[in-house]
């Protein structure tokens, strides 16, 4: 009977107990709730807007020196005219400037904002930068969150550009590069000599869908393997494919190409549409995406790779990370 | 010969309730550990195409404003957005309610169902007639749709095999009581982990009727939703998928909305989701067989798709195989075990918002301390088999007696005005 009465027990204990905690958090007058912003409207240059958002207030009615930042206890800010950072310097303040800055080589800075042009030196490291003039970004630059630009940026080979870089002008981008989120109208990857990966010509199988070289077809391709678009050809429409995705040299899409493998944009093939794959991206030399009139957005999830001499109108994404490719990239 | 049977039964129904756990892990894994799969909610689109946005009402005062206040709240571009509030026999003044929207806004419009039947499909079926755009999108009236989500919504149809686009749901009152908190986390599984997961490892995500949309020409395609039919989105969900069209999910889309107050409007909605879901079943259980272009995979998971409103039932069966099989004497050796198998398989996997993947969309979440609450999700089970079992049972009477089910409206409580 006390086995029983024992096995009984702890089976009770065994259904109460874990209701506890629970009980606790009933009384608690705090309810986590998944919380949406209503406002929320998508926007490429979302990090860029909200910063200066925060800081043109501040900008407007501090003077000039080093004062606190936001009320925040261990940040602090300091606000200048023009302004040049030494050679291997280390910033652990925020730099907000009413005029240009000038970042030595090698220096350390957390987040920066200009109202005027910005030049970073070679080998600095950012954690955020901002400037509502045009900005150059030297070579070997590693931008640790995110970089916004209301006018053209030009960033160096071997850089690092964090989670977005963002402009309202042109960026363009040298070998190299890494990069997760990149929006610009254009974005283009300067020309020079190129270590991007030679894409052979696909090869066909029974599954595959071929658009012949030179060949015009007009309407949408939904296939559920492979689609090969030949060399010159043109497709007035959008392809859809559950396999890899090759577009010829000098081809032409009106549409959009979305591929659950890889696609391969030919040398000088373009694209007016989106690109998007649920694996990699590889853009030759010369080949194009969007228009200046129409930017689109070209997402590859495992990897981008862009060639030299490549435009791009909009947004490209790689949360893995994409890569400009060049010269011992 | 009658313990022989009961034997046997029970090991199918604990077969049964293990490949519906191995399912549930496996979505669970896929969300956590998997690759996720890119949605379109990043799609910078300035050609967008013409939509209709329909909110069936009947009875809606408590809510109709607050709703279409969010909906012309949006970002989309005027000249190619219009919104359809279907009027479905209310006489709680919600017709008045709307009329100064339709006087003040050229973009708003009210089509009235008439004839005496009622119900969403009907609602719809209605107001799709006086449609012209590519892109219909579905809001019920308790919803409060953010100011960028109709645009992410439509972006998903820049791909011509999508027919369909789901957005997440998340519970605008979850803080109003226990069963609210409760169906939060519920919903939670559901959408961050289950339609996700589903999303990603190419299966079939759910169109839930609401926070989603499809082509217009795909619904005229197969002639308009079924009139009688009491869950109309999975109709749509099976009818597209089967037809050879992909439904998408995007976790990114999200939208608050009423979860039920009372323990009796839940009853009564879960009663009808089994109903609606179990006549989708009997509909297309052969299609799933002959549709052409879906991989084995994607059969299995539709079949268990479409099965997973019967769970409830077998498992009540299984409960009382074992117990008549306790009560005879005659639990095979180890009987005990089994029916403790049972037991835990039910209230740890078995359901259909399962506690770990709950436990999982919570973590991801990031409602950590609400997790402690996971445990009293094990009370709720008996009271949503039982709701699922009799809205089966209501079904497959349905079915044999050629009864067309009605409509039953979930009841609305009023805003909580927690979302804004």
């Amino acid at each position: 009977m006390m086995i029983e009465l024992t096995a009984f027990g702890l089976c009770a204990l065994g259904i109460v107990l874990p209701t506890v905690p629970g009980l606790l958090q009933l009384r608690s007058p705090r309810v986590e709730r998944t919380a949406i912003d209503r406002h929320y409207r998508r926007d490429p240059r979302y990090l860029g807007r909200s910063f200066r958002a925060t800081v043109k207030p501040f900008l407007d009615s501090a003077d000039d020196g080093h004062v606190p930042f936001l009320n925040r206890k261990d940040e602090f800010a300091r606000i200048t005219g023009d302004l040049t950072i030494p050679e291997g310097a280390s910033f652990r303040e925020i730099l907000l400037s009413r005029g240009t800055v000038a970042i030595g080589e090698n220096a350390t800075m957390l987040d920066v904002y200009a109202r005027g042009k910005l030049q970073t030196g070679e080998g600095s490291k950012i954690r955020c930068l901002a400037s509502d003039g045009d900005v150059n970004v030297a070579d070997r630059t590693t931008i640790t969150r995110w970089l916004d630009v209301e006018g053209d940026v030009t960033i160096g080979r071997f850089c690092d550009l964090g989670a977005s870089a963002s402009a309202t002008g042109a960026l363009t981008i040298t070998s190299g590069s890494r990069f997760r989120r990149m929006y610009a109208n254009p974005i283009s990857v300067s020309p020079g000599p190129s270590s991007a990966p030679t894409v052979s010509k696909a090869q066909s199988t029974r599954s595959t869908i071929v658009v012949k070289d030179g060949e015009t077809f007009r309407g949408d391709i939904v296939a559920a393997n492979d689609v090969i678009v030949g060399d010159g050809a043109t497709v007035a429409g959008t392809i859809s494919c559950g396999g890899n995705l090759s577009v010829g040299p000098a081809a032409q899409i009106s549409g959009n190409l979305i591929s659950r493998g890889d696609i391969h944009l030919g040398p000088h093939a373009h694209v007016r549409g989106h690109v998007f794959s649920d694996r990699r991206i590889v853009v030759s030399t010369g080949a194009s995406v969007g228009t200046a009139h129409s930017p689109k957005t070209m997402e590859g999830a495992d990897a981008v790779s862009l060639a030299p001499g490549t435009t791009i109108f909009g947004w490209v994404i790689c949360e893995r990370g994409g890569m400009t490719a060049g010269v011992g990239a | 010969m009658v313990v022989t049977a009961l034997d046997i039964w029970l090991i199918v129904v604990v077969t049964i309730t293990l490949i519906y756990t191995v399912r549930h892990w496996i979505f669970t894994f896929s969300r956590i550990y998997g690759k996720q799969r890119v949605s379109y909610a990043d799609v910078q689109e300035h050609e967008l195409p013409t939509v209709s946005v329909l909110v069936p009402m009947h009875n809606e005062a408590l809510v109709a404003a607050r709703c279409m206040e969010a909906l012309l709240a949006n970002d989309y571009p005027a000249s190619k957005i219009e919104f359809v509030a279907i009027d479905d026999h209310s006489d709680d003044g919600t017709a008045a309610i709307l009329d100064p929207y339709v006087r003040a806004n050229s973009r708003v419009r009210v089509v009235t169902v008439g004839g005496h039947q009622r119900g969403k499909s009907i609602a719809l079926n209605a107001a799709l007639e006086t449609v012209q755009s590519d892109i219909i999108l579905v809001f019920d009236a308790d919803y409060t749709p953010g100011e960028g989500l109709l645009r992410a919504l439509t972006s998903a149809f820049i791909d011509p095999k999508v027919g369909a686009v789901m957005g997440r749901v998340v519970p605008s009152n979850a803080g109003r009581n226990l069963l609210t908190r409760l169906l939060a986390m519920e919903r939670s599984g559901g959408y961050q982990v289950d339609q996700q997961a589903r999303y990603n490892l190419d299966l079939l995500p759910q169109y839930g009727g609401t926070v989603g949309g499809f082509r217009r020409k795909l619904i005229e395609d197969i002639g308009g939703f079924d009139p009688f039919a009491l869950a109309e989105d999975t109709e749509l969900t099976a009818a597209l998928f089967l037809g050879g069209s992909k439904v998408v999910y995007d976790n990114r889309a999200e939208c608050y909305e009423e979860v039920p107050e009372t323990w009796r409007a839940r009853f009564g909605q879960l009663r009808r989701w089994s109903r609606g879901h179990t006549r989708v079943l009997l509909r297309h259980f052969a299609g799933i067989f002959k549709a052409r272009g879906l991989t084995f995979r994607q059969r299995l998971d539709t079949m268990l798709l479409l099965f997973s409103y019967l769970l409830s039932p077998l498992l009540i069966s299984g409960w009382l195989a074992a117990l008549a099989l306790f009560c005879m004497g005659r639990l095979p050796a180890g009987g005990g075990i089994v029916l403790a198998f049972c037991v835990v398989l039910y209230n740890t996997f078995g359901n259909f918002a399962p506690l770990f993947q709950v436990a999982a969309a919570e973590v991801l979440d990031g409602s950590t301390t609400e997790l402690r609450l996971l445990p009293y999700l094990f009370f709720v089970f008996p009271l949503n088999a039982w709701a699922v079992t009799v809205g089966t049972i209501d079904a497959i009477g349905d079915a044999f007696k050629r009864r067309r089910g009605r409509w039953e409206k979930t009841a609305r409580s009023a805003p909580s005005g927690v979302e804004s």
